[in-house]
């Protein structure tokens, strides 16, 4: 979904794929590789998250942040890369909410990664169901 | 299509663009960077204090915010911000005022309404959420202020009016304003009414009746009364008469005569019934 005054080919919607695309040295890496379609997707997904979690995005998506969070996941790679990232979003936007500000983008992205990687060992859906205390705790003991 | 994103689209394109370049520099400012989203809700609640402020600026600077299209926006609502900071200056004076000139009266919502006030411009969001009204009123004007007005803006015109009934009240003697308030409202100072309203219309009634007005003690109206007495430029006539005799301030003898103009319905009540014993 564009703001105002941003519509057209370069819109931050495009901008954010391309971004994603640009990335790939990266995620070379770690065996993932995102097409320019795979990225567009995900960026779409996005902004549909967003208007199903009533939120509204003013910076660059959480798209970009969760894959160099999850790209070195033993439980990512090429074949369910696009799917994990679908149910990442998902469970990202929902935590967003039920937190209520207190825990920022980098925070909240982090501890799913480290749930994920953890006691999730790779479960979208064990993620999906864990409390938002649970991922707290699982940030603090990091400390 | 998120109906978000229609906002501030009546002021055309190029202004609209701007608007949202600045709804992103307070969302950032507001999550101080921790988030790159927001609840819808929370978009909307910063779209609207920064529309107002805007505006208010727009107002007082004498800039259309149309303008805003060809200006660097930054600079805009710095400007603005500044100006609304100027206004909530104007408003603490106010409010220092209004407190000065509190009737004696005791009353529950009115010093919980004075004392929310202090506290809500102390505590002001003004950069996020400037078109909330600083601090939680109780206590209800006889005319309330238009709900169009937001944020200090508001205040400052519930705090003018605020004053000039409480000057009103103030010219009566406050024990003749208790015994009058008391036989109409048992347990007044709990209840959550007007109290110039009560004394307006008495003092009104006694010169509507022709009766000299002996302030500062306020005694009850009495009938019969000719109903052709009570129209509204009679009544204009009247609060004059009675702003007169009160020495009341000039500038603020509208208020009561608009307040006044408010009453014609149960005056004419009364005239028909022949007395105004039973109303005032």
């Amino acid at each position: 979904m564009n703001l105002p005054g941003h519509a057209g080919p370069l819109s931050p919607a495009n901008r954010a794929a391309l971004a994603l695309c640009a990335d790939n040295e990266l995620w070379n890496r770690y065996g993932l590789h995102l097409t320019e379609q795979a990225a567009a997707a995900l960026v779409r997904r996005e902004q549909e998250t967003l208007a199903e979690t009533g939120r509204i995005e003013f910076g660059q998506g959480a798209l970009r942040k969760l894959l160099y969070a999850f790209c070195d996941s033993p439980y990512v790679d090429q074949s369910n890369v696009t799917d994990t990232l679908d149910e990442l979003l998902q469970t990202f936007y929902y935590y967003k909410n039920e937190s209520d500000g207190y825990l920022s983008d980098d925070e909240l992205i982090e501890g799913m990664a480290r749930f994920f990687n953890g006691p999730a060992q790779g479960s979208l859906e064990y993620l999906a169901e864990t409390s938002l205390s649970e991922l707290i705790r699982a940030l603090r003991r990091k400390e | 299509m998120n109906q978000l994103y229609a906002l501030g689209a009546e002021y055309g394109e190029a202004v609209q663009a701007k608007l949202w370049s600045l709804l992103k520099r307070q969302a950032m400012d507001y999550t101080l960077g921790d988030s790159g989203s927001l609840p819808q809700e929370v978009a909307e609640e910063l779209f609207r204090s920064l529309l107002y402020t805007l505006q208010l600026y727009s107002n007082l600077a004498g800039e259309p915010l149309q303008a805003l299209a060809q200006a660097d926006e930054s600079l805009w609502f710095d400007r603005a911000l500044a100006c609304l900071e100027g206004e909530i200056d104007r408003c603490k004076a106010r409010y220092v005022q209004a407190l000065r000139c509190v009737p004696e009266l005791p009353h529950r919502a009115l010093g919980d309404t004075l004392k929310n006030i202090g506290i809500g411009l102390q505590r002001y969001p003004y950069r996020h959420f400037a078109h909330q009204v600083p601090g939680e009123i109780d206590y209800q004007l006889c005319l309330p202020v238009p709900e169009e007005r937001l944020g200090v803006s508001w205040l400052l015109e519930y705090l003018d009016r605020l004053i000039t009934e409480s000057l009103f009240l103030r010219a009566f003697d406050p024990r003749a304003c208790q015994r009058l308030l008391s036989g109409r409202f048992p347990d007044y100072a709990e209840l959550l009414i007007n109290l110039y309203e009560p004394v307006l219309a008495r003092a009104l009634g006694r010169v509507l009746a022709g009766q000299p007005l002996e302030a500062p003690l306020l005694l009850r109206a009495e009938g019969p009364l000719p109903p052709s007495r009570f129209a509204k430029p009679t009544l204009r006539a009247a609060a004059r008469e009675l702003c007169e005799a009160l020495g009341f301030p000039e500038e603020r003898r509208a208020y009561v005569e608009q307040s006044a103009l408010e009453l014609l319905p149960r005056f004419q009540v009364a005239a028909e019934n022949g007395t105004l014993n039973h109303l005032l």
